[in-house]
């Protein structure tokens, strides 16, 4: 599958600050995470893709075209949901979401239209029509959303989406991104600092820190390796059990409650750690109540990634 | 993989995946999203109440007042042109009483050594209150020795002349006296009285007995002639003053009626026509007039005017008596050709004390709306960061600055060229001058055009460019209004201080007037200076202006 997206040696620089530092991309179609601590360069790489800045270095492409030499042609084919409230306070949220469909080609009367199927679909109903500056934040991100959506673009750059608002908007606005991605088969570049939004929605992976790419590629894959542990509880000598696992070349970590199976050093197939764990049982006479296989998660995987790096947060 | 959550397990979320319908339509090209954005900006504007309020002022006191008084002052105009001409012309109308024997409208026969009296009606026709002087204008007689004054009813001091303040509409009654000469056997005197309007612009009516046209009476006093002649007939016209658009005609009806003891034959036609005027007279049958005494006829006379005819004229209609060769009668009628010249009304329109492109109250609507609309239009975007969204669709930064100045441009036309279109195109329905006036004078239209373009730039460039400059509206259009009255004082220092009439050229407001006046070649202004300077001054204001907004959004960019 071709790329959506590629970047080589992307550099942006504002005054001392380098705010991104040769990054190289490739992103497939379909939902893309883009993670990072605060200051990664997030941003300025979307802004820089969509043409908002100017990159001091480097070369980019967007549905195979050059960012620099022909940025209208890929705006007309992408919608941008900004981080911050950049929406028009003394126009209602129909007013300024038809405006943005003029603004992308639309006619008035189709923009108009348009307006209100986007609004309603995310779940703008009456209050449609009241001035934006009357809004709440998650109303407002909303219309943000609605904006970008207007003109149904194929690829959608979000800019931090769910910051500030509350756990339900939140939810809300999740389902939308992954409707639209894995139901409508719109491409998402989705650029947030919370690994759950990254996780439920997205299919691939950017991890950004200091404006340079850490990691990229496929979420399951990433975390296909990080299998090796499972969860175990038991009746009986727990000492010994430990003792036992211990001999077969595992790290045992024990809560009092539940038993921390850890195989140190590579892949591990999970079957094996069973087997494993059902023979020290039968060595040491203990009952095996449950047993159950962990996956790390992306916050695991973050982790280790930034602080490698010996960047936190 | 685990969900880290589970969007349908928790509270009920009001989204409707359900309801999305990808859009089929086609996206238009650049310069069709410029055009429509800001058809779309200028009627957000509209919205405004502030700029709907601007407007709506705008509207009342640049064209329903100034139509409203400007359509008073035309028709004062035609008055007041129709006295002066009258006046002007005086000697010429008595001399044409003379040449075709007519207007003598009051006649007695008196015994020698005998006086005649001659009751007199002097009337204020016109629309205000007025002061009438009446006096003896002019004794003409075969033998020296008459005895001619004026006098109020039942009063027996004589006098030359007599002053009447009149009400508009009203009149007031006084005597002429005519006393033979001593020993007189036969002979007359003619007598005439003028009359003068103190106002100059009213219309005054003398008449005694007849209705009368003139500004003057012209009497006749007969001795020696006891026995009346038994032929006598008048000749009146109904509306003796009008008014006529150069290239059309205008009918006057009339009465003649058999005044004296037996009956006659008469036959009626038009005299005194200018060049190329033609007349027809309508109701008479074949031309002759059979009245039995006592009877009257109604008849009607056309004048067709030429195209190029432009002034006041008098024309008569004459009627000679068959039975007695010797006697006449007529009327004379005032017509004013309405062809009001090209400098009156577009003075009236542009260069007027308080109408027009060039006035003051004007340029404070127009800039109150620049303020307005102008110096939020880029300001609040950089305020809000509306422009990231602007600038993630298909425009560049020039059409960026483009849609704002036609988005700022078209709300302004809406005080400025609009307005004055609708305002001129309602003074020449007012005036009645008609199509042919349209058709002869569309380079006003184009005038209007260019002028308020001049505006509509100056204020658009200069607003767009102060609310480039800052986040705060407020500020923007401070900025603005101080630098429109500070140039404006600047210039006025230069001016009287220093007596340098170029010093006008700093100023944005006289700029506009004197260039307004430049373009359409009216005298209104004070001046006399060359208004190409003021020209450059307004482009020149314009395009810094428009080169510091391109300098700022270009440079424009997303850092945080």
């Amino acid at each position: 599958m071709g790329s959506l997206i590629t970047t080589r040696g992307l550099t942006k620089r504002y005054g001392q600050v380098l705010a991104l530092s040769g990054v190289d991309l490739k992103v497939p179609k379909g939902a893309t995470g883009l993670l990072g601590p605060n200051g990664a360069g997030k941003s300025t790489l979307i802004r820089s893709l969509i043409g908002l800045v100017t990159p001091d270095s480097g070369r980019g492409r967007i549905f195979g075209k050059d960012i620099s030499s022909m940025g209208l042609d890929i705006r007309r084919r992408i919608g941008y949901m900004p981080e911050h409230d950049c929406l028009v306070q003394d126009m209602s949220a129909v007013e300024m979401v038809a405006y943005a469909g003029l603004l992308s080609g639309m006619s008035r009367g189709a923009a108009v239209q348009r307006a209100h199927e986007v609004l309603h679909f995310v779940g703008m109903d009456d209050e449609r029509y009241r001035d934006i500056e009357t809004y709440s934040s998650g109303m407002r991100q909303k219309v943000n959303l609605a904006q970008a959506l207007v003109h149904d673009p194929e690829l959608l750059f979000l800019d931090e989406p769910t910051s500030g608002l509350d756990p339900k908007g939140r939810v809300e606005m999740l389902e939308l991104f992954r409707f639209l991605s894995h139901e409508q088969g719109k491409s998402l570049l989705l650029s947030t600092h919370i690994l759950p939004d990254v996780e439920y929605v997205c299919d691939n992976l950017i991890v950004l820190a200091d404006g340079k790419v850490l990691l990229q590629g496929d979420i399951e894959e990433q975390l296909r390796g990080e299998t090796g542990v499972v969860n175990v509880r038991i009746e009986g000598d727990r000492d010994a059990f430990r003792r036992a696992l211990d001999g077969r070349g595992y790290t045992v970590e024990d809560d009092g409650y539940i038993i921390r199976v850890v195989r140190m050093g590579g892949e591990t197939d999970p079957e094996d750690i069973f087997s494993d764990v059902v023979r020290s049982a039968s060595d040491t006479g203990v009952q095996v109540r449950y047993a159950s296989r962990t996956a790390r998660n992306l916050e695991d995987l973050f982790m280790e990634l930034v602080e490698e790096r010996g960047e936190v947060g | 993989m685990t969900r880290a959550l589970d969007p349908r397990g928790g509270k009920e979320s009001r989204i409707y995946t359900d309801r999305y319908t990808p859009w089929k339509g086609e996206l238009g090209e650049r310069h069709w999203i410029v055009l429509r954005a800001i058809n779309d900006g200028f009627r957000h504007n509209l919205r405004n109440k502030w700029v709907k309020a601007i407007i709506a002022l705008a509207w009342v006191f640049t064209v329903v007042f100034p139509l409203l008084t400007a359509s008073f002052g035309m028709n004062q105009l035609i008055q007041d042109a129709d006295s002066a001409a009258r006046y002007e012309n005086y000697e010429e109308y008595l001399s044409e009483l003379d040449e075709y024997g007519i207007g003598y409208r009051m006649v007695k026969n008196i015994e020698p050594d005998s006086m005649a009296t001659f009751d007199v009606w002097v009337s204020n026709t016109g629309e205000r209150p007025d002061i009438i002087h009446v006096y003896i204008a002019d004794i003409r007689a075969d033998q020296p020795g008459w005895g001619v004054w004026l006098n109020l009813p039942g009063s027996m001091n004589a006098t030359g002349e007599l002053n009447f303040s009149l009400p508009a509409g009203e009149m007031a009654n006084f005597n002429l006296s005519v006393a033979a000469p001593p020993g007189l056997i036969t002979g007359y005197a003619d007598v005439i009285i003028g009359a003068e309007s103190e106002g100059a612009s009213s219309l005054v009516s003398l008449f005694g007995g007849e209705t009368g046209v003139s500004k003057g009476l012209a009497t006749r006093t007969i001795v020696g002639q006891t026995e009346a002649s038994p032929y006598h007939f008048t000749i009146t016209a109904l509306q003796p003053v009008g008014s006529v658009r150069a290239g059309d005609s205008i009918t006057i009806d009339h009465v003649i009626e058999n005044t004296g003891t037996e009956a006659d034959i008469y036959n009626v036609f038009t005299t005194g026509l200018p060049d190329g005027w033609r007349s027809s007279v309508d109701g008479t049958g074949d031309g002759a007039i059979d009245l039995e005494p006592g009877e009257s006829l109604n008849f009607s006379v056309t004048f067709r005017v030429p195209d190029d005819s432009i002034s006041t004229n008098y024309v008569s209609v004459l009627g000679l008596s068959t039975m007695d060769p010797s006697l006449t009668s007529g009327s004379v009628m005032i017509i004013k050709v309405t062809d009001i010249p090209d400098v009156d009304l577009t003075a009236e329109i542009i260069a007027g004390p308080n109408t027009g492109l060039a006035s003051s109250l004007f340029m404070l609507f127009t800039l109150f709306l620049a303020a307005i609309a102008g110096s939020k239009a880029i300001a609040m975007d950089l305020a809000q960061r509306s422009y990231t969204v602007y600038f993630a669709r298909p425009i560049g930064k020039m059409d960026y600055v483009a849609i704002k100045y036609g988005t700022v441009g078209a709300t302004l036309s809406m005080v400025t060229i609009l307005p004055l279109l609708c305002a001129y195109l309602g003074l020449i329905l007012l005036s009645s001058v008609g199509g042919q006036y349209l058709m002869d004078h569309a380079w006003v239209w184009g005038a209007i055009v260019l002028h308020g373009l001049l505006i509509i730039i100056v204020l658009t460039s200069l607003s767009l460019a102060f609310s480039s400059l800052t986040t705060r509206r407020f500020t923007a259009a401070f900025g603005l209004v101080v630098a429109y009255f500070m140039t404006f004082v600047m210039a006025s220092i230069i001016v009287n201080v220093f007596g340098e009439a170029g010093g006008t050229a700093v100023s944005i407001y006289d700029s506009v007037q004197l260039a307004g006046a430049g373009i359409f070649g009216v005298e209104g202004v004070d001046f006399d200076y060359s208004w190409g300077y003021n020209v450059l001054t307004l482009l020149s204001i314009s395009a810094i202006s428009t080169l510091a907004v391109l300098w700022k959004v270009s440079r424009t960019e997303l850092s945080e």
